[in-house]
């Protein structure tokens, strides 16, 4: 069966990557430039943030590469801005731009953590739900209810509240991140609960499920062999969608002094820090995260619509 | 096999007896509180004492929600029992306490679906879907001998072997059906459950697949238990055959003489609405009525208000079963006609 031949060998490595170049999904990516180009900024801005440490110009982190008589100074292009600062310093004479590449790091890192958090708590829950039925579907439904009746924001306000309320002052910077990871992750899984309960209560009752619980497949081997495959693709496009509200609820949080120790540049810290500046002038702090914000965000959302599109068989 | 649990020649592969399976069907709680209501509860299977000799088809008819699917799923285990009991091969089957000895006797009743759309998992390639049951139940076996399995089952039911590497929606309703055997076959059963293998098919392809059941039968010894509403595929496999209306067996017999020779006035009115090639110019009165609900089925024999031959007693009692030979009718009428011929 197996053929010896290089070149045979090679073609048949390769069958997959050909399968996926054809695949509808791929067609339609290639056909859909706004995708196209999301994806490139997505990825540029990702890659730039996790080799932050080799592509800034400067360290923030390091005090002695920073001097108190390069502080605001304004971007490159603008009267009395220096070819070393780009996009100008802030008022301890960081460079923005290194900040805003190291804030971006953060910030994603914290949205894709929280979205993890929140598609293997939603996904999970929702799962059991639609599996198991009965009281556990009515309690875990009814919760999520009640999640859903609370802003995002508040959640996040109460769970960072209750933790600092907990742990010693002295531990605050550290647990900050995993809390922050924690609630705006909490504030995502419900969307992912209810899809997925949805779909594996469709699927449950499919002869396919059956013929598996017939076999002799033990019940959770049926649901996560059988169902939850099934439940995947609505799945990556709220996760998605839900990376651009993951980011945005960080910059919101951060900004509120609730999120990541303004010690460490997130772009919600970045922003906040540079606005109180703003009406003296140093528009520069706060306008490059806020923008970068921005494009980040839209990009995101336009992949996730795109996705929502394609993996819809209905539009097909 | 081992020689100990040697039943005796006489004694039926399955046996069913007083199975009920009863389905609460009431609003929830909160509705039943505010909104009135009552509890209301769905009889689907109600009563049926049944036999199925070793190596032998027994075929199920009747309309729509009369409970031949309910009592398929019921031998098969994907139900709990609410009264009653099913002994396979000796042994009680109702009680499901997950362990080795109940998967292992588990194994040796598979079932077929009607739907071959909807019975193979569409993410999964036809090699994994038919090793599925021989991954569970024999887990010692290599990659290379499942393999092997699969391309000898995948023959036995006339397919490719290069079938095994393709996903299920490469393939006709047909083939699909047939995938569908092999994956009950690898679990090396003795017992088919077929809920309506044919129904969803074009009937061309239904002879082939009933064909195949019947070689299936006799190289392998197999013993079927097959749900159908259409009569013909059912007098082309059946050695006998239960007739039931609203979740009771009316009647049951040896398939040839229930075709020729009904007793129960639903059997003959079921075979009456059949068209006959042979009779073109035959008179076939319909059943009079609709089919009650199961909610709320008529009092007595649940066949009285539709029947032509209903009696006083019929609206009250519950006919018991009459044997007739191997088999047995349900029916006052027919019984007071036995006493007084």
């Amino acid at each position: 069966m197996t053929s010896q031949h290089p070149a045979g060998q090679a073609r048949r490595l390769l069958r997959p990557v050909a399968r996926l170049w054809q695949s509808d999904l791929v067609w339609s990516f290639r056909n859909t430039p706004y995708a196209v180009v999301s994806l490139a900024l997505v990825l540029a801005i990702a890659v730039t943030a996790l080799c932050a440490h080799w592509v800034a110009p400067h360290d923030p982190f390091d005090l002695a590469s920073f001097n108190i008589l390069d502080s605001e100074l304004p971007p490159a292009w603008v009267e009395g801005g220096s070819p070393e600062f780009i996009l100008g310093t802030d008022t301890q004479g960081r460079d923005v731009l290194s900040l805003i590449i190291y804030g971006a790091r953060l910030s994603l890192l914290v949205g894709l953590a929280s979205v993890v958090f929140g598609l293997v708590l939603g996904v999970g829950l929702g799962l059991l739900s639609g599996y198991v039925g009965g009281w556990v579907d009515a309690l875990v439904m009814r919760t999520a209810d009640v999640k859903l009746s609370f802003p995002a924001i508040l959640v996040a306000l109460l769970v960072n509240g209750v933790a600092r309320g907990f742990l010693p002052p002295e531990m605050h910077g550290q647990i900050a991140i995993p809390v922050l990871i924690f609630s705006i992750g909490m504030s995502g899984w419900v969307h992912y609960a209810r899809t997925v309960r949805g779909i594996v209560m469709v699927e449950r009752r499919k002869e396919y499920v059956l013929a598996a619980q017939i076999v002799g497949r033990k019940g959770w081997e049926v649901a996560l062999l059988h169902v939850l495959p099934n439940t995947m693709s609505p799945v990556t496009v709220i996760a998605t969608i839900n990376l651009a509200t993951a980011i945005l609820l960080e910059a919101t949080l951060s900004f509120l002094g609730v999120g990541v120790p303004p010690t460490e540049p997130s772009l919600g810290t970045l922003i906040k820090v540079g606005s109180e500046y703003m009406f003296s002038g140093i528009w520069w702090v706060t306008a490059f995260p806020s923008l970068l914000l921005v494009v980040l965000v839209l990009a995101v959302n336009l992949l996730g619509d795109w996705l929502r599109d394609a993996l819809n068989p209905n539009l097909q | 096999m081992s020689a100990d649990r040697q039943a005796p020649a006489e004694r039926p592969l399955l046996e069913m007896r007083d199975v009920a399976r009863f389905f609460d069907v009431s609003p929830p709680w909160y509705q039943r509180l505010f909104g009135g209501g009552s509890r209301r509860v769905l009889r689907a299977v109600d009563g049926v004492d049944l036999d199925l000799p070793r190596g032998r088809t027994l075929s199920l008819v009747g309309e729509s929600g009369c409970g031949k699917s309910t009592l398929a799923r019921l031998a098969v285990g994907l139900y709990p029992l609410s009264r009653g009991s099913i002994r396979f091969d000796g042994m009680e089957m109702s009680v499901r306490d997950g362990s080795f000895a109940e998967r292992r006797t588990r194994r040796r009743i598979q079932m077929i679906f009607q739907d071959p759309f909807a019975s193979l998992n569409p993410r999964w390639r036809v090699a994994r879907i038919i090793g599925e049951p021989i991954r569970v139940h024999e887990p010692g076996t290599g990659e290379a001998e499942r393999r092997s399995r699969v391309r000898e089952l995948l023959e036995m039911v006339g397919l490719d072997a290069d079938a095994a590497a393709r996903y299920p929606h490469q393939f006709s309703g047909g083939q699909r059906q047939r995938i569908s055997i092999a994956r009950a076959l690898a679990a090396r059963p003795d017992l088919l459950i077929c809920d309506e293998p044919t129904s969803a098919l074009d009937v061309s392809v239904q002879a082939q697949i009933l064909n195949l059941m019947r070689e299936l039968q006799e190289e392998l010894g197999l013993t079927y238990l097959f749900i159908s509403h259409d009569l013909s595929a059912v007098r082309f496999i059946s050695d006998y055959v239960g007739v039931m209306y609203l979740g009771r067996l009316v009647e049951w017999g040896e398939a040839e003489t229930l075709f020729r020779n009904p007793r129960h006035p639903y059997t003959r009115k079921l075979l009456e609405s059949v068209p006959n090639l042979a009779e073109p110019g035959r008179a076939r009165t319909p059943i009079a009525g609709e089919v009650p609900s199961p909610l709320s089925p008529p009092p007595g024999c649940h066949f009285n208000p539709r029947c032509p031959l209903a009696m006083a007693k019929c609206r009250t009692d519950t006919p018991g079963m009459v044997r007739t030979g191997p088999g047995g009718v349900r029916c006052f009428a027919v019984e007071e006609e036995t006493a007084t011929a």
